[in-house]
């Protein structure tokens, strides 16, 4: 954008609004109370702005194509702590000055700061008075307007403005948003707050279809949308809205409602972190089962030392450590965090059932309960897996897996490498052979 | 919040032994913030690249895996266009033995061996299973123009 703009921006400490042309670098500064707390509310290219406010006559009885909404403003504040919608102070100080007619667009720019927060709210509203859905994202004052329908309005603004900058992509979603929530507002009363001006703004629009943005909305909602308003507004309105309402029922996060390109990666990051969560918890029985034995000289590494791979500190011998059923040891405090969250081994993968079940096996196989001459497990890392891997990298396995092995001789490596010796995992069995021993009783 | 002992072992010794190609530089003012670059694999598509990473070490870490994204323009099936990365370790295959420099390694390892059956980027992963020579060509041209030496 260029000097070509106008710029409208609003103060909320005093409500004082005032416009600027261009792109003026510098502070913003309400030039009435210095405050800072200050608010782009509108960009818009010049000549637009100055054809809205040549064909703006009169105070808006109702909401023409050029008109500014002030939700936008509002919508702008969204993401400001404090409430979004003008204080009603607000409307008394606006006299009726033509420059202010120029405040039509939303603010592009405005995303970069309040991206999720601008339109949030609207998508919010509809939710809540078009479907009775009860959303606590809701600011508690606006239950006191009609937001149901300057929603329909800013829905239709937003999407406007992003046809007319020619942001095709985005356009193309929030027409969506604009076209299912506010494709035709009921009534175009677009002052959130109850003021004397109300009652100018309660005649029906007499043009419901004057807004080419409107008919925008009518194409994209298709033919049921295109007929239906011109008989009952509200009706179809809420019947988009209780579909929206149930869509969006099932959410929890009400921010989970994208209205740009970037919200839209956020939720798609969000949900690719959320969609594998990897393995489920082990039951905190099984955790508590596991195995405990003292560090011990066998269990050291080439350096002499030891380390528990979760948490990275040196282990002393003598230290108490959690055994799983698969050789690998860490301290209880660690593997306890991790097995609560996902059971399985964090060297070798397997589930404490899994290795139980592979251990017992090998014993009795090998030698027969009670023996101490038993086969180690040699855990294949393969049947850990019940669920094929990702992009498995063919060097991730070994390399990744070496380098955190690299400091830990003790711990039997499950590709096969056989540092693990016999003495080391007799001398574990001793203890596992009563451990499992009342496992076997239980089960 | 403290910085856990084992961010601060798992930077010493990236620092102290970095691995070949890759590099982690923790931010000054957030040390569970790095700066990683990551050199393109010799006989790849992104050789004689380097690519910048960011990653970050959330919370929970080792808990949960570190979260790891490219910065630089990036032609592979398995990173979209705002370089997040579909890779198992940095998901459900995380664990918690894994480190910053295990999970950098998989991700170089990543750019040798695209895996274009579990895309990220579909379009890229379409071009490169329908013609593979010309995908393969376009990723050595974005490498060439956005991760120049």
């Amino acid at each position: 954008m260029s000097s070509s703009q106008q710029i409208s921006i609003v103060c909320h400490e005093c409500e004082h609004e005032w416009q600027r042309r261009g792109n003026t670098p510098g502070s913003l500064r309400c030039p009435e109370c210095a405050s800072e707390f200050v608010e782009i509310v509108s960009i818009r290219p010049r000549h637009e702005a100055e054809a809205a406010s040549s064909r703006q006559v009169t105070r808006r009885p109702t909401l023409e194509p050029g008109e500014t909404s002030p939700l936008n403003q509002y919508a702008s504040g969204a993401n400001q702590a404090l409430s979004p919608y003008r204080p009603p102070s607000r409307q008394h100080q606006e006299a009726p000055d033509p420059g202010e007619m120029d405040i039509s667009a939303f603010n592009i720019a405005n995303r970069a700061q309040g991206r999720t927060g601008t339109l949030m709210s609207f998508t919010i509203g509809g939710g809540t008075f078009g479907g009775s859905t009860n959303f606590t994202a809701m600011p508690s004052g606006r239950q006191d307007h009609q937001p149901f329908a300057s929603f329909g309005q800013s829905g239709q603004r937003v999407a406007a403005d992003s046809y007319e900058h020619g942001y095709e992509q985005e356009a193309e979603f929030r027409h969506n948003q604009g076209g299912i929530f506010g494709f035709h507002p009921p009534r175009p009363n677009w002052e959130p707050q109850e003021q004397p001006q109300r009652s100018a703004n309660q005649q029906p629009n007499p043009q419901p279809f004057a807004d080419p943005f409107q008919n925008l909305f009518m194409h994209i909602m298709g033919g049921n949308a295109r007929t239906a308003p011109q008989t009952d507004p509200n009706n179809s309105v809420n019947g988009l809205l209780q579909i929206m309402s149930q869509l969006l029922a099932g959410s929890d996060n009400l921010r989970d409602m994208a209205v740009n390109d970037e919200d839209l990666d956020d939720i798609i990051t969000h949900l690719m972190e959320a969609e594998s969560h990897g393995p489920p918890p082990a039951s905190s029985e099984d955790i508590e089962s596991l195995p405990k034995k003292a560090l011990d000289e066998t269990m050291l590494n080439e350096d002499g030392k030891a380390q528990c791979t979760i948490c990275m500190d040196d282990v002393a011998v003598g230290e108490e450590v959690k055994y799983l059923y698969c050789n690998h040891w860490f301290h209880e405090i660690c593997i306890g965090h991790w097995l609560q969250a996902h059971d399985t081994c964090p060297h070798c993968r397997m589930s404490l059932k899994e290795s139980r079940e592979k251990y017992l096996a090998s014993k009795t196989t090998a030698a027969g309960p009670g023996t101490p001459n038993v086969i180690p497990p040699t855990p294949d890392l393969d049947q850990g897996r019940s669920q094929p891997r990702r992009h498995s990298t063919p060097t991730r396995p070994s390399s990744s897996r070496r380098q955190s092995h690299s400091h830990s001789r003790n711990r039997p490596a499950p590709e096969g490498n056989n540092r693990f010796s016999a003495a080391n995992f007799r001398n574990l069995l001793g203890l596992n052979n009563n451990s499992t021993g009342s496992r076997e009783q239980r089960n | 919040m403290a910085l856990p002992k084992r961010i601060i072992k798992e930077t010493e010794r990236l620092m102290a032994e970095p691995v070949p190609g890759i590099s982690a530089v923790p931010h000054e003012d957030n040390l569970r913030y790095f700066d990683v670059t990551i050199d393109g694999p010799s006989q790849s598509p992104y050789e004689q690249g380097t690519f910048k990473l960011e990653l970050f070490l959330p919370d929970d870490y080792p808990m949960t895996p570190p979260k790891v994204r490219f910065l630089t323009k990036i032609y592979h099936p398995n990173i979209d266009k705002l370089g997040r990365i579909c890779l198992d370790v940095l998901k459900s295959n995380w664990s918690p033995a894994l480190q910053i420099r295990t999970i950098l390694l998989s991700i170089q390892a990543l750019l040798g061996a695209p895996n274009p059956d579990d895309p990220l980027a579909n379009d890229v992963a379409k071009r490169w299973k329908e013609d593979q020579n010309a995908a393969i060509q376009t990723a050595r041209d974005w490498t060439t123009q956005y991760a120049k030496k």
